[in-house]
């Protein structure tokens, strides 16, 4: 099973390691990269995607400038319900601190939490786990 | 006269007011007033004022009552009560214990008696104040060394995350063409690293600097520049041109001068707008009348107006070009301050951005 992919990170660098892993994982029919949350967050809202799949995955950095993960999220849970469904929200973050992973699991429309950098085997482990 | 020793003297008694602004007022900014409002409007306007002094017994307040309840308000002043009754002993002890008043002077007061208490209460001042600015020192401190650990932990762990997966990555295919890709991924990490680190250093050494005073040329300086940013200039196609004014002696610390430059121009060549063909770096020097200026102007992508006043603020970025690290301008305004100087920022989005620094010369 193939799913539509939405990568938001900051880093172009960072973007271009999870376009590669997603791509080498062979589960992604689409990748589509947003450097600006904002920008992402227009094109979920669009709904453009419930055209081709039922269900996409978003891998959002927390440590943004301009508008972060958790502004991100808090933005996110405010979209029709019909939309939120959709998406598996996948955070991928630098800081493994308490304090960050106590205020994500506030949010319940989070799917799981990867350690930066990511692997093949963390992204595998995460799908793998979605899929059964 | 010692300007910066502001004292009020409060007395309902017209001729103490008088006696006291003659025999002080020519060694410290004296203040007087009749009543407590009158003594409120005073603190109002001289919240520097360093001591007052407080007649007890007068008819709309007790001078014990009146410290009591300005000490909330302003708590900087150094408190003296002043009574001829030794009925009012016992009431001026409690107010000296419960600390509302540093000392207790008898009335009818001595020049001596009063300029004694003079020298002590405003040692006293300085000494709080001395503390209440150091404090204030090591909040600032303290907020820095925390944006600093969360800066240190995006920043640096961020490239090194990224060496990391695409080494990982590299190790798991063999398509050779991948590889390579991974490969530029790990040296554009490593580079941005490095960059990181430097200005980090750069930080480092604003803050524990001395200076080295000595004659800059501006031509020379000119010349230095040219040749710095000749090969990034014509890689992107970006005219850069150089003019100075009149060029009179300047004598500054040159390598703080530069490191302003730098970080001026290089943020220039940064954030040009992407498909433009007329793009270009302008700096102006000049020194007139003991004053350096230098204006550093773009065509580039311009700064929304709503972060003009945060981007000299520790780790700002007002864009998501990860190019920055928002600690370039922070340098700079940390420099220009130590130097006397001052940056301003003139931008319109999508148009272009001047900065205009001025340095005194030393």
């Amino acid at each position: 099973m193939k799913y539509p992919f939405i990568v938001i990170d900051d880093s172009p660098i960072d973007c271009l390691i999870v376009k590669k892993v997603i791509g080498f994982s062979g589960k992604s029919s689409d990748v589509k990269v947003f450097n600006d949350a904002t920008l992402a967050l227009q094109y979920i809202e669009s709904n453009e995607e419930s055209l081709s799949a039922s269900i996409s995955f978003i891998t959002l950095d927390i440590m943004m400038p301009i508008m972060n993960g958790f502004e991100f999220l808090d933005k996110f849970i405010d979209l029709p319900k019909s939309i939120q469904e959709r998406y598996k929200i996948i955070i991928l973050s630098l800081s493994n601190n308490e304090h960050t992973i106590k205020r994500l699991q506030k949010y319940k429309v989070i799917e799981a939490i990867v350690e930066k950098p990511i692997t093949m085997d963390k992204f595998a482990a995460v799908i793998g786990k979605f899929q059964e | 006269m010692n300007e910066e020793i502001k004292i009020l003297y409060l007395d309902d008694e017209v001729n103490n007011l008088v006696a006291f602004k003659a025999y002080f007022r020519l060694d410290y900014q004296i203040f007087v007033a009749e009543n407590t409002n009158e003594a409120l409007k005073i603190l109002e306007e001289h919240p520097d004022l360093r001591i007052i002094f407080t007649d007890q017994r007068m008819p709309d307040k007790l001078g014990t009552d009146f410290l009591d309840e300005i000490r909330v308000i302003y708590p900087l002043p150094v408190r003296i009560l002043l009574t001829a009754y030794t009925d009012d002993l016992n009431t001026a002890i409690d107010a000296i214990n419960k600390g509302n008043v540093y000392r207790y002077v008898k009335k009818p007061w001595s020049v001596e008696a009063i300029s004694a208490v003079i020298t002590d209460a405003n040692r006293y001042y300085l000494t709080n104040s001395l503390l209440s600015v150091k404090n204030r020192e090591l909040e600032q401190a303290y907020n820095e060394l925390d944006k600093f650990a969360h800066s240190v932990s995006h920043d640096i762990r961020g490239p090194l995350a990224g060496i990391m997966a695409a080494a990982q990555l590299a190790q798991d295919i063999s398509d050779l063409s991948e590889i390579g890709e991974l490969l530029q991924i790990i040296v554009n990490s490593a580079e941005k690293l490095d960059r990181y680190i430097l200005t980090i250093h750069d930080y480092y050494s604003v803050r524990r600097g001395e200076f080295n005073i000595m004659d800059i040329d501006l031509n020379t300086l000119a010349d230095d520049l040219r040749v710095m940013y000749e090969a990034i200039a014509n890689a992107k196609g970006i005219r850069f041109t150089i003019t100075i004014n009149n060029s009179d002696v300047f004598r500054s610390d040159e390598v703080s001068v530069k490191l302003v430059l730098n970080n001026l121009l290089s943020n220039a060549f940064k954030y040009q707008k992407k498909d433009y063909n007329y793009k270009y770096v302008h700096l102006e020097m000049g020194v007139e009348r003991g004053v350096a200026t230098f204006v550093v102007k773009d065509s580039g992508i311009g700064i929304p107006e709503k972060y003009l006043g945060e981007i000299f603020k520790l780790f700002f970025r007002a864009t998501l070009l990860e190019a920055g690290s928002g600690l370039g301008l922070y340098n700079v305004k940390n420099i220009l301050t130590k130097l006397g100087g001052q940056i301003i920022v003139n931008s319109v989005e999508n148009v272009g951005t001047e900065f205009v620094v001025t340095i005194p010369t030393k």
